[in-house]
């Protein structure tokens, strides 16, 4: 069945005739125009879309020359996917089919590179795919036939070593019955020990129970036959989702949590984690999935555990290195969960949790902390960290389920939470971002139960906030005034809440993907995602209540 | 009469019902001992029922732990027993005769214990259910369902069949010394069994089927739930040599498994005189095959996943999660297993000064642990190895997984004890027609075994 592709050809906003950059010219190179040209459904083909464009110079159209068509993608940064080459035709159109992957608005980027006489060109425009190629079905993909015919295969020869052990058991069971009845059986204790315990009978010639045993194996086959096309059959309907009847596994929340005011707020910057070279490359800097960020004397720090490294943003927005390798006592970084700051020292805890790494300013790792438990207690799977002004040490255990205290030397202080997910006032499911105030309290992004928990510094509940207000709260942060900064991942927005818990409203950006920690700085909201990079919000005075 | 053949202890159809007749005196304390740590488990099961799979350690990034390594290993304990017998059979090597009974029962317990995992780790029993109701035949788990359940009624038929002449002997012969419930078990199992030569014929080609039929059928099993792992694009589970890996290491464990229980019952049952030292050479030889083939699959799969750890990102998975095997966390347990399971086994079963019973059972001891571990490797550091660098997972079993999988593992002894006391422990049927048609070198006979 064809489905066809439905294009919105909102031509007229949507096609930005937008003026190619002005390429260097050399002294014999003409002048030509890339003109983009409406984007239309494809004809023959399911979920496609022609990308035109034509080559135009002071002449007229010019035909035979070769042009690239991209697609701007900004998974993990925006850079440009080629989506095919086609040589200008006579009437200097080029077109090449693009089956778009993802709906929504897409931009286009038509690049002549400058050959024969010409100077290079570009141009581009937009989009918009209301259905899309499925990620995870190709309709082309050649083994269709056999992956439809291979269950009936297998359901075929699950029948058969079937109807072969039916056959045996039967036929068996039916010769040794068939020959007790020609014979009857010795009364018991009848032999005598130890002599040959039975003595020679009657042969069973009867061909009876081979007949049975075959007509076992063949009622197997014949029957089963039917229940395997019924199978595949049922197997083919319920393709749908299942439905979970009766509630909800621990965790689950049954109300989606009410939309976000939209809080104003100004994108004063953005930093891609993720750059590529003239290859497509990541370049040496990239942060792919950047983990955690810290702001220590105004300089933002960006943990990139795939890397093992530490980060710095320089003002231009590129990635510096200011950390990376092993410590003197070969900790490494790689794979680090969470990091935060005290004064000018960065901790950052390593992958395994088992030991906290203590960074100074230039990067040098000045040392480890080395939690110690209580004995019983399962190791700790870090989540979150946060460092109070006394030193004391926060970590949330999303596995176990609680968060734990430990003094600067990383002894044992205190444990919230029960170990098992809870929604009481010591209980978390699955706590995430930590953030210590200024007076030492706890806020703890309590992922599972949708709020985030203030705590005293000795573990006393003081206020749920964001109940009804958050999906998935991941990082917070607290300002000097008071301000809660609280990243929702699912919901793709940062929610801000007052000292007394009251909903401020919520910075809604659509660079937002999947918002995971917030810091704040002076009047700055600092956002990590990560997939967008870091995105720098100035929210004005009266929401987060600069001092 | 109550020892109908305490004159003739060499007999090994004495020796087979002796179990029957009179256990000895560890029976019973042992069998209380072995209740109650299965009892444990099944009220820590009881816990887990009630308050749901809170109680464990698995969580959402390790969400297979105890439960699936449990699962992989008792059903590849099965594979051993079967395949070794079954393979015995089909090539008619003489001295099987005396260990294929223990060696099919333990196939059987073994996988009957294994194939409570899935179900256990479920959390919910009931939910079994929507497998029928919602089943997708594109997907390993419904196959793996089909595959186990049809290995599990393989192994209950070539169980059967060679007890059919043994269940007549019992009923012939045991008298009332067998007790109410035991004559009728063994006058209803017997079905009216004569011996006769059309019989016998009729048994053999049977059970030649069922031999032919369970040898695939376990390759099969072992393969379906290798695909669980493989058909998942998760570090270390992305591989196209899971098949074979875990057959490999079924049978290598099964294997193992034969060897420990075959001489924990020798020894119980005094049964030195049928299960010989040469016995456990030969298994001990099938172990030193099955150990180092393992052992080049291991090399494989680490040479392989470790040459293109250069460059890779966290995301593809596999280079982080073989440092954490070779050189982190996992790394006392990785070693661990290829010493205690591999290179000292080896060394134990080549050597020939450690080729006697103690050094064979030792090595096969290590075996069964080692790879219990192994399994643990296979599911849990794949599973906290994430598919983004910002999530490692961690994952500890919590009580009641520790219960359970000890449950299980007193279990497979318990159920074992309690089966040799209703059916006899050797097969007599086999002995006898062993006996009767080969030569006499060829039957691990010692000297002094009454020639009946």
């Amino acid at each position: 069945m064809r489905v066809a592709v439905i294009v919105s050809l909102v031509v007229a906003a949507v096609l930005c005739f937008q003026a190619a950059p002005t390429p260097a010219l050399a002294d014999d190179d003409r002048p030509i125009s890339l003109i983009a040209l409406p984007p239309e459904a494809g004809e023959t083909e399911h979920e496609s879309v022609v990308l035109s464009a034509q080559l135009k110079s002071d002449e007229g159209p010019v035909g035979g020359l070769p042009v690239n068509f991209y697609i701007v993608t900004t998974v993990f940064g925006e850079r440009l996917m080629k989506v095919g080459e086609a040589l200008s035709d006579a009437s200097g159109a080029v077109s090449v089919v693009y089956r778009p992957t993802w709906t929504g608005d897409h931009t286009v980027v038509a690049h002549f590179d400058g050959v024969g006489g010409y100077a290079a060109a570009e141009t581009s425009f937009h989009f918009d795919a209301t259905v899309a190629e499925s990620a995870y079905e190709r309709p082309e993909f050649g083994l269709g036939p056999i992956r439809r015919g291979l269950p009936f295969a297998v359901g075929v020869a699950v029948l058969v070593v079937w109807a072969s052990l039916g056959f045996a058991l039967v036929n068996t069971v039916m010769a040794v019955r068939s020959a007790a009845r020609a014979a009857p059986a010795l009364s018991p204790m009848q032999a005598p020990m130890p002599s040959v315990f039975i003595p020679p009978s009657p042969v069973a010639q009867s061909e009876t129970p081979r007949r049975l045993a075959v007509a076992v194996a063949l009622l197997v086959v014949v029957a089963g036959l039917p229940l395997i096309w019924l199978t595949l059959k049922v197997s083919d309907q319920g393709q749908q989702p299942y439905v979970v009847e009766d509630g909800l596994i621990p965790g689950d929340h049954p109300t989606e949590p009410a939309a976000g005011q939209p809080l104003p707020a100004t994108l004063v910057r953005s930093v891609q984690t993720v750059k590529f070279d003239e290859n497509g490359q990541p370049t040496p800097g990239s942060v792919p999935i950047p983990a955690d960020l810290a702001i220590t004397a105004g300089r933002v720090r960006i943990l990139d555990s795939t890397g093992g490294r530490i980060v710095t943003v320089a003002p231009d927005g590129e990635l510096i290195p200011i950390q990376q390798g092993r410590g003197v006592d070969g900790t490494s970084l790689k794979g680090s969960p969470a990091m935060s700051s005290l004064g000018e020292r960065l901790y950052v805890v390593s992958a395994s949790g088992d030991r906290i790494v203590v960074v100074d300013e230039s990067g040098l790792i000045e040392g480890s902390i080395v939690p110690t438990l209580p004995a019983g207690q399962n190791p700790v799977a870090v989540a979150g960290i946060a460092v109070s002004d006394t030193g004391r040490i926060w970590l949330s255990d999303a596995a176990n389920h609680r968060v734990i205290l430990l003094n600067g030397r990383g002894e044992f202080e205190l444990v919230i939470g029960e170990g098992v997910a809870s929604s009481g006032d010591q209980g978390f499911d699955t706590p995430t971002g930590l953030a210590v105030d200024e007076d030492g309290n706890l806020y703890v992004s309590d992922t599972g139960n949708r709020v985030v928990k203030k705590y005293s510094s000795l573990g006393v509940l003081l206020q749920v906030i964001g109940e009804g207000r958050l999906e998935t709260p991941q990082g917070v942060t607290v300002n000097a005034a008071g301000r809660i900064f609280v990243s929702d991942t699912a919901a793709r927005q940062v929610s801000v809440f007052g000292p007394d818990g009251s909903y401020l409203g919520s910075i809604i950006d659509p660079n937002f993907e999947e918002p995971h920690i917030v810091r704040t700085y002076g009047d700055e909201l600092h956002v990590l995602d990560s997939l967008a990079g870091m995105l720098v919000f100035r929210v004005p005075e009266a929401q987060v209540g600069v001092p | 009469m109550d020892r109908p053949f305490e004159a003739e202890a060499h007999d090994f159809r004495a020796a087979a019902v002796a179990p029957i007749l009179q256990p000895g005196p560890m029976f019973w304390p042992l069998a209380l001992f072995l209740s109650l740590v299965v009892l444990a488990g099944a009220a820590a099961m009881f816990q887990q029922l009630v308050f749901g799979l809170g109680v464990t350690g698995l969580n959402n990034r390790v969400s297979w732990g105890f439960y699936i390594s449990d699962m992989v290993f008792f059903i590849g304990l099965s594979y051993g027993g079967a395949v070794t017998s079954a393979i015995l059979r089909l090539t008619n090597a003489p001295w099987r005769a005396p260990m294929v009974r223990i060696a099919e029962a333990t196939a059987l317990v073994t996988l009957l214990i294994g194939s409570l995992f899935p179900i256990i780790d479920l959390g919910r029993p009931d939910r079994m259910l929507n497998l029928l109701l919602h089943g997708q035949v594109g997907s390993p788990v419904l196959w793996d369902v089909v595959a186990v359940n049809t290995y599990m009624v393989a192994t209950v038929i070539f169980l059967f069949l060679p007890l059919i002449p043994d269940m007549a002997f019992c009923r012939d012969h045991l008298g009332p010394a067998a007790g109410r419930v035991r004559r009728l078990l063994y006058d209803r199992l017997s079905l009216g069994w004569r011996g006769s030569p059309g019989e016998k014929n009729i048994l053999e080609r049977n059970m030649t089927v069922v031999a032919v039929v369970i040898i695939p059928l376990a390759v099969s099993v072992h393969s379906v739930l290798a695909w669980l792992f493989g058909m998942t694009v998760r570090p270390g589970w992305n591989s196209t040599m899971y098949a074979p890996y875990f057959v490999v290491g079924a049978l290598f464990s099964g294997v193992a498994a034969v060897i420990v229980i075959l001489a924990a019952f020798r020894k119980a049952y005094r049964l030195e005189a049928f299960i010989t030292e040469q016995h456990f050479k030969y298994l001990a030889n099938m172990l030193l095959a099955l150990g180092m083939v393992y052992a080049y699959f291991l090399f494989a799969e680490v040479l392989t996943e470790g040459y293109k750890m250069e460059g890779m990102s966290l995301s593809e998975g596999s280079g982080p999660l073989l440092e954490e095997m070779l050189l982190g966390r996992y790394a006392l347990l990785f070693w661990g297993f290829v010493a205690g399971g591999l290179a000292i086994p080896i060394a134990l079963t080549s050597l020939p000064l450690t080729r006697h019973v103690p050094g064979i059972v030792t090595a096969a001891t290590l075996v069964v642990v080692a790879m219990w571990l192994k399994r643990f490797l296979i599911v849990v550091p794949s599973m906290a190895t994430p598919m983004m660098p910002v999530d490692w997972g961690a994952y500890w079993p919590s009580r009641v997984e520790i219960a359970i999988t000890l449950a299980a593992a007193a279990a497979v002894p318990l159920l074992l004890m309690f089966f040799f006391r209703f059916f006899p422990i050797i097969s007599i049927y086999e002995m006898e027609e062993i006996a009767e048609h080969e030569e006499p070198e060829a039957v691990p006979e010692p000297a002094g075994v009454a020639a009946w």
